[in-house]
């Protein structure tokens, strides 16, 4: 090979080598761009699944209250006023007040409990730890799980948007503890301690990891879920899902209360 | 071979890019580039043909020149501060001037100085410009084709590794003066390198942002 040949071949390589640089970098950029595609449209995947959560959840809502006005308070007022009707064309019949004054007792109650479950006004007289009082006598009161509640120390008043986020997760699980796990008992346990509020609470049905809880909230459906998901981004908080030994699972809420 | 028409196109290409600065009122650094690699091209064509003088010396500066243009360009960019910038700039324009000027001559063309020092340093440059583009921190740049520095780095590293055995062999150029093929061949991928980058200096000038040279 003479010189001429060697320093074309010399230059060729070069050039070769600066293109398969200039290629690399190209390529590198394409797939970073790639990836952050991806992971955007995951992102706006799950935004979209949370706001679709938020809307079917007040939707259900709204439909429980109107099944609840409907079927219930609706059928007791159509009774009394039936009762009030005939009472008119007959001498006062006493009974016949009674059941009315009884019905309407029980409409009272009704509206009384739709009332609550809306917007709780233990919590804004009382704060967060009555609340979870009353909320742990209803359920024991309503249904065959035993839930008990303990503050290690009392809880102060926190911010407003913070204790009914806090509540409402609380309510949500342990329906869903009540529905779903087959528990006999749950207990709730609250303290505050460095800044932060901790929530324990502890079943003994079958519960969640915190892996089956991050693929459940990627799923469609979990609206539940979801919502608590939607909640714990507003207040700013962390929840964690853990199996503590055969028998019972606990999830635990951290909230910052410092503002 | 006649070389002539490859030297007159090489030396008008940077028109364009300078053209392109004017339309588009960019006038950064490196169309200020454009306008000296266009004046010297021009210069060399008068020194050689028209009043056939020496045209070694200007060569030589336009090195240096060239050198202070391309290092202020990745000034902010790949150096971490103006004391490095400083120190590594003048380590290099002091061993260019000594190779060049003192070893040598300034009235001679020896290339050797100006492949280890600026050619090598380039090639060095552009692959650190190509890493701060991959892992710049104010992450996303939207499409690669539209970054000037991008370019920048392609024109720079295509045109350094091009040149850089060009000039390592052009001391067995003089060496071989009679051979005229040889000259024509060696001129003939000199230039072509110089026009592509000449050409590149385009969409540096066109997708210019001040910021894209001014931040990691």
């Amino acid at each position: 090979m003479n010189v001429f040949s060697l320093i074309v071949a010399s230059v060729a390589i070069m050039l070769l080598l600066a293109f398969s640089i200039v290629f690399f970098v190209v390529n590198y950029q394409r797939r970073v761009i790639r990836h952050q595609d991806e992971i955007k449209s995951i992102n706006d995947q799950k935004q979209l699944e949370l706001i679709q959560a938020s809307i079917q959840g007040q939707e259900e809502e709204r439909m429980r209250i109107a099944t609840e006005l409907h079927d219930d308070v609706g059928a007791t007022l159509s009774s009394v006023r039936l009762f009030l009707h005939s009472s008119m064309n007959k001498d006062a019949d006493e009974s016949v007040i009674l059941q009315s004054k009884q019905l309407l007792d029980q409409s009272i109650s009704s509206i009384r409990n739709i009332s609550h479950k809306l917007q709780p006004a233990i919590l804004n007289q009382l704060g967060l730890q009555a609340s979870l009082e009353s909320l742990s006598s209803i359920i024991n009161r309503s249904s065959s799980v035993t839930l008990t509640y303990t503050s290690l120390f009392p809880l102060p008043k926190l911010n407003d948007n913070i204790e009914l986020s806090v509540y409402r997760m609380l309510q949500e699980l342990t329906s869903n503890i009540i529905k779903h796990s087959e528990a006999s008992s749950i207990s709730i346990e609250s303290s505050v301690s460095n800044g932060f509020l901790r929530i324990i609470l502890l079943h003994d049905g079958h519960g969640l990891t915190n892996e089956m809880y991050q693929e459940l909230i990627y799923k469609k459906g979990a609206i539940g879920l979801k919502n608590i998901v939607n909640r714990l981004k507003s207040i700013n908080s962390t929840i964690e899902f853990s199996q503590i030994d055969a028998a019972h699972f606990r999830v635990c809420i951290l909230t910052p209360i410092l503002q | 071979m006649t070389v002539q028409p490859y030297i007159i196109v090489s030396a008008l290409t940077p028109l364009l890019a300078i053209l392109t600065g004017v339309f588009l009122k960019k006038k950064s650094l490196l169309w200020y580039y454009a306008i000296a690699d266009f004046s010297f091209d021009m210069g060399i064509i008068l020194l050689k043909r028209v009043w056939k003088t020496n045209y070694s010396l200007a060569g030589n500066i336009f090195f240096l020149i060239e050198f202070l243009f391309f290092a202020f360009a990745f000034r902010k960019r790949i150096f971490r501060n103006d004391r490095e910038f400083t120190i590594i700039i003048s380590v290099l324009l002091l061993c260019y001037l000594v190779y060049t000027g003192i070893y040598h001559s300034p009235f001679e063309h020896h290339l050797m100085g100006a492949a280890v020092f600026f050619s090598v340093p380039y090639i060095l440059w552009c692959v650190l410009g190509f890493y701060s583009i991959m892992f710049q921190k104010n992450n996303r740049i939207i499409s690669l084709e539209k970054s000037s520095f991008f370019w920048f780095n392609t024109a720079l590293i295509l045109y350094a590794c091009g040149s850089i055995i060009l000039f390592i062999f052009y001391d067995y150029l003089i060496a071989a003066k009679g051979n005229k093929e040889f000259l024509s061949l060696w001129l003939i991928v000199f230039i072509s390198v110089n026009i592509l980058k000449n050409i590149l200096l385009v969409p540096i000038i066109y997708f210019y942002k001040k910021e894209e040279y001014e931040c990691i």
